[in-house]
């Protein structure tokens, strides 16, 4: 997280809109990446409309890493996030034509995505299971500290993403969209098909409950410095 | 600034959508309030942490699958047809389909048909032998129209205006229907109308056959006609209509082939054709005609 000049955390950048998601793709072969530097999004999706099936994919190489990342924050579910994923994209070529391009491409496939996760996590009944969710911890990220750090680093991602995954699917699906792909609020109520006022309110509630779910560990870091 | 007013300050810094001058407040505020600072710190970490625990990092080849599986998945939808057709191509079947359907209801609803009278009669008829029927015709026109309310599809009909016996046909198919005499417009489908000595035979049993009488008395005679149709020989057969339906009933007639049947009489087999049972049923006929 970026913090500004008076000490206060500042909202992510938009990889997905700034750059189309090319500097988050590391490992995109270099001649694709390079023959998507050439075209814009928009160009892509207008031949994408006219029936090219290439500019598809290569939207599909643009947004993929994204869309997989704000599914598996809606599913913390590595093999649900890649189906949610593949659907969102096989609907989203079903219907490219009904997206209008001035309102932009990105959260017209975001919103879709979104909509697949609910489906998805409606399907597997996370719904009956929330007490005890269904969290692989697969994405659990390595870091360079001692093998004991790494652990402790782990428990708290793990105990973490379970509160997360306690949180009503718009509530959480509003905080995947604002803290982890860097949408503004006024974006994500579009993305949501809701206003500004339901947006920020359900970030409220996620983070209190958060705050609520999370404090042994706030605490535990408050005693340990 | 109260810390009610400073707390919905720090939602609005932690969605990113707080304005300038709202943050130089809050800062205020935070200078002097120990308790705000350490909320908004505690806020600060719970978005990291929550940030850390949503990352993923997924790898090439998972990438590179979810690609591979769109464009096959894709690649197949296409293959199959239409649900892949591009979205003008569907919207325009779709809306041909639908002004097609409306135009056909609209057609049909506007169609004032003929009437038609049918007429369940029973024929006992002979055991073995051959019947011959013969239908007197005074006119006879054939003329072609086009059946659309039942099979939605052009479908040639002869229509035959004659003067003559009314009889069932005695086969074991409905469909064909014999010519009512008199006054009555009989209609059956069929490449021609049967010549009396190509009748079926009859059967062994009781049959029942149907008669269906066009009554053309009020009726606009398949009004709109199709273009194809010039309609001149139905407004000539209308323009003579009432002046058919004034005439008198003619004596139907039959005659048999087999050995013993007797001219004008009934046999001894029961044979349905009698004098007596044609008037009959034609009268029945007619009557059914002219009660509609």
């Amino acid at each position: 997280m970026v913090a500004t000049r008076d000490g206060f955390p500042q909202t992510p950048s938009k990889p997905f809109r700034t750059t189309e998601g090319i500097g988050n793709k590391s490992g995109d072969s270099a001649d694709r990446e390079a023959a998507c530097l050439n075209q814009t999004g928009g160009e892509l999706l207008d031949r994408c409309q006219k029936g090219d099936r290439e500019s598809f994919d290569e939207l599909v190489a643009r947004h993929r890493q994204g869309l997989f990342r704000a599914a598996y924050g809606m599913l913390l579910n590595e093999a649900d996030a890649e189906d949610a994923t593949q659907d969102a994209f096989i609907r989203a070529y079903r219907s490219i034509r009904r997206c209008d391009p001035r309102r932009g491409f990105e959260g017209w496939l975001y919103a879709i995505l979104i909509n697949r996760c609910r489906t998805r996590a409606k399907a597997k009944g996370r719904e009956a299971t929330r007490s005890d969710p269904d969290v692989d911890g697969s994405s659990a990220s390595a870091h360079e500290d001692g093998p004991g750090d790494l652990a402790e680093r782990n428990e708290v991602r793990e105990k973490v993403q379970k509160a997360i995954a306690r949180l009503p699917k718009r509530q959480r699906a509003a905080l995947v969209l604002l803290e982890l792909q860097g949408w503004r609020v006024a974006e994500v109520a579009q993305i949501m098909g809701c206003s500004v006022g339901a947006v920020k309110a359900h970030l409220h509630s996620a983070r209190a409950h958060l705050r609520r779910e999370l404090s042994g560990i706030l605490d535990q870091e408050e005693r340990s410095t | 600034m109260k810390c009610r007013n400073a707390r919905r300050m720090m939602d609005d810094l932690l969605d990113g959508d707080l304005r300038e001058s709202q943050r130089e407040e809050l800062t205020a505020h935070l200078t002097n309030c120990a308790s705000c600072r350490k909320e908004l710190q505690a806020m600060e970490r719970i978005k990291a942490l929550a940030a850390e625990a949503l990352e993923a990092d997924p790898a090439r080849e998972r990438l590179e699958a979810i690609s591979a599986s769109v464009s096959a998945h894709i690649q197949a939808e296409e293959e199959r047809g239409f649900a892949f057709r591009p979205f003008h191509v569907r919207a325009s079947l779709a809306a041909v389909i639908f002004v097609a359907g409306l135009g056909g209801g609209v057609f049909l609803g506007a169609t004032r048909f003929p009437k038609i009278v049918t007429e369940r009669i029973e024929v006992p008829v002979a055991r073995k032998e051959v019947v011959r029927v013969d239908v007197p015709v005074v006119e006879e026109r054939i003329v072609t129209r086009y059946l659309r309310a039942k099979t939605g599809r052009p479908k040639p009909v002869l229509e035959h205006e004659g003067r003559g016996s009314a009889v069932a046909e005695p086969t074991e198919g409905l469909e064909s229907h014999r010519p009512t005499g008199g006054h009555a417009l009989v209609a059956w489908e069929g490449k021609a109308r049967p010549a009396p000595q190509d009748l079926p035979l009859p059967g062994s049993g009781g049959h029942e056959a149907m008669v269906s009488v066009r009554d053309y008395s009020g009726a606009e005679a398949f009004a709109p006609r199709p273009p194809w149709e010039s309609g001149a020989a139905e407004r000539d057969l209308l323009a003579r209509l009432p002046a058919l339906q004034g005439r008198a009933q003619p004596e139907p007639t039959h005659s048999r082939t087999d050995a013993n049947a007797v001219e004008g009489q009934s046999s001894e087999w029961g044979l349905p054709y009698s004098p007596e049972r044609l008037a009959r049923l034609h009268g029945r006929v007619w009557e059914g005609a002219k009660g509609t």
